[in-house]
């Protein structure tokens, strides 16, 4: 009998003799706080993520015979809190008006740690820093957070991202720099409010 | 005999990689330009580590489990239950 107390998650995807529903169980709700905190990312609402998260589990239980043993169960459960959430608001929220070239995106990397110097690495050791991404993270318009959420929480490579967005690979890289700029901005800004930034040069 | 010295990259361009070489992405030659420039260059290493600092922040989340949360898996097993048991 496998000691569910005792095991990860993804080694409780196994033969053991149990119901599909306790098997599912097992090995999926271990996973629900780190699926809210990717829904609360998403929807930047605690009723809206936790309405998705309610929907990725159902979900997964009805495709729980597609899930194959040994693969990643976060990565899958994220993958259909993702889906779930895409098809629940308006494909033109998918878009942005303009796409920036990867040259601004790497422009845009050398920016910030550039003017703010040591004060910005100062910065991010006074601040609450777990709350103030969060926060951050749900100011992002949407494509962005796609971007992080895919390539920094599920942590796909740039390729998979691409294909999963159905987007050319430099579209995700600039998307990515570019979430990365205004979540730093948006922090170094909170530290500011705090008297925290420029001061701790 | 040692490989001839390669023109070594300068902050622009190793600014310009960061990212991609904390999310795996440059070729191993790109990865040892980078790396090489980084050992030397006091500014990029600092740079570098901001960040790696945020982007493990970032990857991290708040982790801090919730009562909300507890309330919201039991609720969620109720689901899963009741939709089992349906089917």
């Amino acid at each position: 009998m496998i000691q569910l107390a005792t095991c990860t998650p993804r080694a409780v995807v196994s033969d053991a003799p149990r119901s599909k529903t306790e098997d599912f169980e097992g090995a999926t709700l271990p996973w629900l706080p780190d699926v809210r905190r990717y829904a609360l990312r998403l929807t930047g609402d605690p009723a809206d993520a936790d309405d998705l998260v309610q929907m990725t589990f159902l979900n997964a239980l009805t495709g729980w015979h597609t899930f194959r043993p040994g693969s990643d169960v976060r990565r899958w459960l994220f993958a259909i809190c993702r889906n779930a959430f895409l098809r629940n608001r308006s494909r033109q929220a998918r878009t942005v008006a303009t796409e920036e070239s990867d040259l601004d995106a790497i422009a845009a990397a050398r920016a910030v740690f550039g003017e703010q110097g040591d004060g910005a690495l100062a910065a991010l050791d006074r601040i609450d820093l777990p709350e103030a991404i969060d926060a951050a993270i749900a100011k992002l318009p949407e494509v962005y957070r796609l971007a992080v959420l895919m390539v920094d929480v599920d942590g796909l490579s740039y390729d998979e991202a691409a294909r999963e967005a159905e987007v050319p690979i430099g579209t995700v890289r600039s998307r990515l720099y570019r979430a990365r700029r205004l979540l730093q901005e948006d922090l170094l800004r909170q530290a500011e409010d705090l008297g925290l930034a420029r001061g701790a040069e | 005999m040692s490989e001839p010295d390669k023109k070594p990259i300068d902050c622009g361009k190793a600014l310009g990689r960061v990212w991609a070489y904390l999310d795996g992405e440059l070729s191993a030659e790109e990865r040892e330009e980078f790396e090489v420039h980084l050992a030397r260059c006091w500014k990029c290493s600092r740079s570098h580590d901001f960040e790696r600092r945020l982007l493990d922040a970032i990857r991290q989340g708040d982790t801090r489990t919730t009562a909300e949360t507890e309330a919201l898996t039991e609720q969620i097993r109720a689901a899963i239950r009741r939709h089992s048991s349906d089917s």
